[in-house]
C-alpha cells in the first residue's frame, strides 16, 4: 500500500519539506553588509519584535486578514444561501459569476478596479455628477481598496464550501422547524446557521490564509502605503538581499497561519454552536 | 528472387545510412553550437526588444552564433538564484547587466569575473567612471522629473515643485527606488544626497498631502500619467520621451539640483560557460553604432565617447557631455546597500505614519 503514496510523497518532499528546511535553517543564519553566514543565531526572530516596525506590519497584515475573511462571509454568505435556492440553470449562472475572477490575472483585474476606484474613476465620477460628493472620495490607495479588490476574487473561496454544506442540510429538517412554528429567522439562526457551520470554518480558512499572503494587489490597489509582511519578505530577498532576516519572517509568517487554521479547525470539531 | 533486386534488408541498410547522412551535419552543428552559443539576462518591453534587436540579433549574425535570452521582470536580475548557482558552479547565463545595489552585492559575495580591462579594447573609448572591474555601465539611465504638460502650465524647475500646494495628491513616488527618493529629498533641501536622518522624513511628512500614490514599476507610472491622475512625478528620461512621441502631453525637466544617473555594469558570473565569447560580446556592445542606436531609440545615454548626438537627441538623453554628466548626483552605492535596512524601516514606519 505504501508503494502507491510514493510518487506524491517524494514530490512533497522535494518541493516542500527540502525548500522549508532550507528556510528554517537560513533563518538561524546571520547577516552582515550583504553577506550571509549560516549559524545558530536568533537576532533576526528577535528583531521581527524588537526592531520597531515590523511587528506592526505584521499585526497590521493579520488585521487586514480579519477583515477581508469577514467581508467575503458577510458578502458570501447570501450569495451561497441564494445558489442552494436557485435552479440548476440560475446555479450554473450564479457559479460561472462567482468563479469568473479567477480566470483573470491579478494584474488586469487590479487595474479594472482602477478605472473603477480611481479619483476620477467611474465611481467617484458618478457620485459627483449626482452631487453627493463635492470633492473625489479616496476609495483606494488605502485599506478599502486593498480590501475591495481581495474580497473579489476570494469571494469564491468563501461562497463554494458554504454553499456545498447548505447543500447537505435536509430541507426536511428546517420544514420542521418551520411547522413546528419556528418564523423564518429563527430557523435560520438556530437550524440552518448552525449546520452551515463546517462550510463557514472551512471558507473562513481558505480566504484567511490566502489573505495573509497578498502581495500584489497592496502594491497596486494600496499604492504601497499598505503593508503587509509578504511585502516585506519580499522586498528583503529582492532588494536587500538579507534572506536571513526574509526567512525568519516566512517561519513567523507560516507559524502564525498554522496557529489560526488549527484554532479555526478546533472550533469547527467543537460542533455546532450551542443554542 | 531476382539477385539484383532489393532485398529488405538492403532497403533498411540504405535508408538508415541515407537518414545518418541527412542527419549528419545537425549532429555536428550542435556540437558546434555549445562553444558558439551565450546565454545573456535581458530586460522586458521595449528596452528588451531593443536590446535584442541592436545588441544581440547583429554580433550573432556576424559571427555565427546563438544568443538567447533570459527575460527580467522589473529589470533586476534574480539574485538569490543567480547566487545559489554560482555557488553550485553552474550560472544559468554568461553576462548578466545588474543594477547598481545589485553589482554591490555580487561583488561582496564574490560572484563574478573580474574582467581584465586589457583584453576589451572597447574600453578605450569609455568614459572611466563607467568601466567597473566586472564589466562595463551600460544604458545610461537619467532621473529627473515628468511632468502633465496640460495641468501643469509652468514647467517646473526644481525638486521642491513636488511640495507644491497646488498640486494636491497629483504627485507620485517610486516605491522601487525608495533609497534614490530618500536622497532626493536631502538633496532638495540640503543640497547633499545623504545622510538620510529625520530631518528627511520630516520633509517627507510634509509631501504626503500631495501623495496620491507610490508606483513600482515604469508601466504603472505611465498608467497614472496617461489616466492624469498624478500631474508630476520622478521618472527616467527614456520612458518619458517614448510617452512623449506617441502624443501623451508629457514632458521631461532636469532639476536645478541636479539629477540622478543609473547604469546596468555587464557582467559576468564566475563559472559562465562561455566566457571568452561573452566578453567578446560585451565589448561588442560597448562599440560606437550599438551604444548610438540605442541612444537614437530609446534616448539611453552611452558611456562611449564616440557617441556623438544631435541637438534634439542631446536634451533628450541628458548625459550627452562629461560637462553635463558632473551635474548629476555622486551616489556611493556600497553605502546605500550598507544603510538599505535602516533607511527601508524608517520608510515603512513612514508610510504607516
Amino acid at each position: 500500500m505504501l508503494w502507491l503514496l510514493l510518487p506524491s510523497a517524494t514530490l512533497y518532499v522535494v518541493t516542500f519539506v527540502i525548500p522549508l528546511a532550507i528556510v528554517i535553517v537560513f533563518s538561524f543564519a546571520s547577516y552582515r553588509a550583504g553577506v550571509t553566514t549560516l549559524g545558530l543565531s536568533l537576532d533576526n526572530y528577535r528583531a521581527i519584535f524588537h526592531d520597531g516596525v515590523t511587528f506592526g506590519i505584521f499585526a497590521h497584515t493579520i488585521r487586514l486578514a480579519i477583515v477581508i475573511t469577514a467581508a467575503c462571509l458577510v458578502v458570501g454568505y447570501p450569495v451561497a444561501i441564494a445558489m442552494r435556492r436557485a435552479r440548476p440553470r440560475g446555479r450554473l449562472v450564479l457559479l460561472v459569476l462567482i468563479v469568473s475572477p479567477l480566470l483573470t490575472s491579478v494584474i488586469v483585474r487590479n487595474v479594472a478596479w482602477l478605472l473603477i476606484l480611481g479619483r476620477t474613476g467611474l465611481l467617484n465620477r458618478a457620485l459627483l455628477d449626482l452631487g453627493l460628493i463635492s470633492a473625489p472620495l479616496r476609495l483606494m490607495y488605502n485599506d478599502l481598496g486593498v480590501v475591495v479588490a481581495v474580497v473579489h476574487v476570494y469571494l469564491s473561496f468563501m461562497i463554494l464550501p458554504i454553499f456545498a454544506s447548505l447543500s447537505a442540510i435536509e430541507p426536511s429538517i428546517e420544514e420542521s422547524a418551520m411547522s413546528l412554528g419556528a418564523p423564518a429567522w429563527r430557523t435560520f439562526l438556530q437550524v440552518t446557521l448552525p449546520l452551515s457551520l463546517p462550510g463557514i470554518i472551512a471558507g473562513s480558512t481558505i480566504v484567511f490564509i490566502l489573505a495573509m499572503g497578498i502581495y500584489l494587489t497592496p502594491v497596486i490597489m494600496g499604492g504601497n502605503f499598505v503593508v503587509t509582511v509578504p511585502m516585506v519578505i519580499t522586498d528583503l530577498v529582492h532588494n536587500q538581499f538579507n534572506w536571513a532576516n526574509a526567512s525568519a519572517l516566512a517561519v513567523v509568517l507560516l507559524f502564525v497561519i498554522g496557529a489560526a487554521a488549527s484554532a479555526l479547525n478546533a472550533l469547527g470539531r467543537r460542533g455546532r454552536v450551542p443554542s | 528472387m531476382d539477385r539484383a533486386g532489393v532485398t529488405r534488408r538492403r532497403v533498411l541498410i540504405s535508408a538508415s545510412a541515407a537518414t545518418a547522412a541527412l542527419a549528419l551535419p545537425f549532429i555536428k552543428r550542435a556540437g558546434a553550437a555549445e562553444d558558439k552559443r551565450l546565454v545573456v539576462y535581458n530586460f522586458d518591453g521595449v528596452l528588451g526588444q531593443a536590446v535584442k534587436d541592436l545588441w544581440i540579433a547583429p554580433f550573432a549574425k556576424k559571427n555565427g552564433v546563438t544568443i538567447d535570452t533570459i527575460t527580467m521582470t522589473g529589470s533586476s536580475p534574480p539574485m538569490a538564484k543567480i547566487k545559489a548557482e554560482i555557488d553550485a558552479g553552474r550560472p544559468d547565463a554568461d553576462v548578466i547587466p545588474m543594477q547598481l545595489t545589485d553589482h554591490v552585492f555580487a561583488t561582496r559575495n564574490n560572484m563574478l569575473q573580474t574582467i581584465d580591462r586589457g583584453g576589451m579594447p572597447e574600453y578605450a573609448n569609455l568614459y572611466p567612471q563607467f568601466i567597473t572591474d566586472n564589466g562595463p555601465g551600460l544604458i545610461i539611465w537619467c532621473y529627473g522629473l515628468a511632468y502633465n504638460t496640460e495641468k501643469i502650465k509652468t514647467p517646473p524647475t526644481s525638486w521642491r515643485d513636488l511640495w507644491n500646494p497646488a498640486y494636491k495628491s497629483k504627485v507620485a513616488l517610486n516605491e522601487a527606488l525608495f533609497e534614490q527618493a530618500l536622497q532626493m529629498v536631502n538633496l532638495t533641501f540640503t543640497g547633499k544626497p545623504t545622510p538620510v536622518d529625520d530631518a528627511t522624513f520630516k520633509h517627507l511628512g510634509d509631501l504626503k498631502p500631495n501623495l496620491l500614490t507610490l508606483w513600482t514599476t515604469g508601466a504603472q507610472a505611465e498608467q497614472l500619467l496617461r489616466t492624469g491622475e498624478v500631474w508630476i512625478t520622478p521618472l527616467w528620461n527614456g520612458r518619458v520621451f517614448t510617452l512623449k512621441d506617441q502624443g501623451v502631453p508629457l514632458d521631461f525637466v532636469v532639476p536645478k539640483e541636479g539629477f540622478f544617473v543609473r547604469y546596468d555594469p555587464y557582467c559576468i558570473p564566475k563559472g559562465a560557460r562561455n566566457p571568452g565569447l561573452a566578453k567578446e560580446w560585451v565589448n561588442f556592445i560597448c562599440n560606437e553604432a550599438p551604444q548610438r542606436e540605442l541612444a537614437e531609440k530609446l534616448y539611453y545615454a552611452s558611456p562611449n565617447k564616440l557617441v556623438r548626438y544631435p541637438p534634439e537627441l542631446a536634451k533628450r538623453v541628458v548625459v550627452s557631455s562629461p560637462e553635463v554628466l558632473k551635474k548629476a548626483v555622486t551616489e556611493d552605492f556600497a553605502a546605500i546597500v550598507d544603510h538599505l535596512a535602516e533607511w527601508r524601516q524608517r520608510w515603512d514606519a513612514w508610510k504607516q505614519s
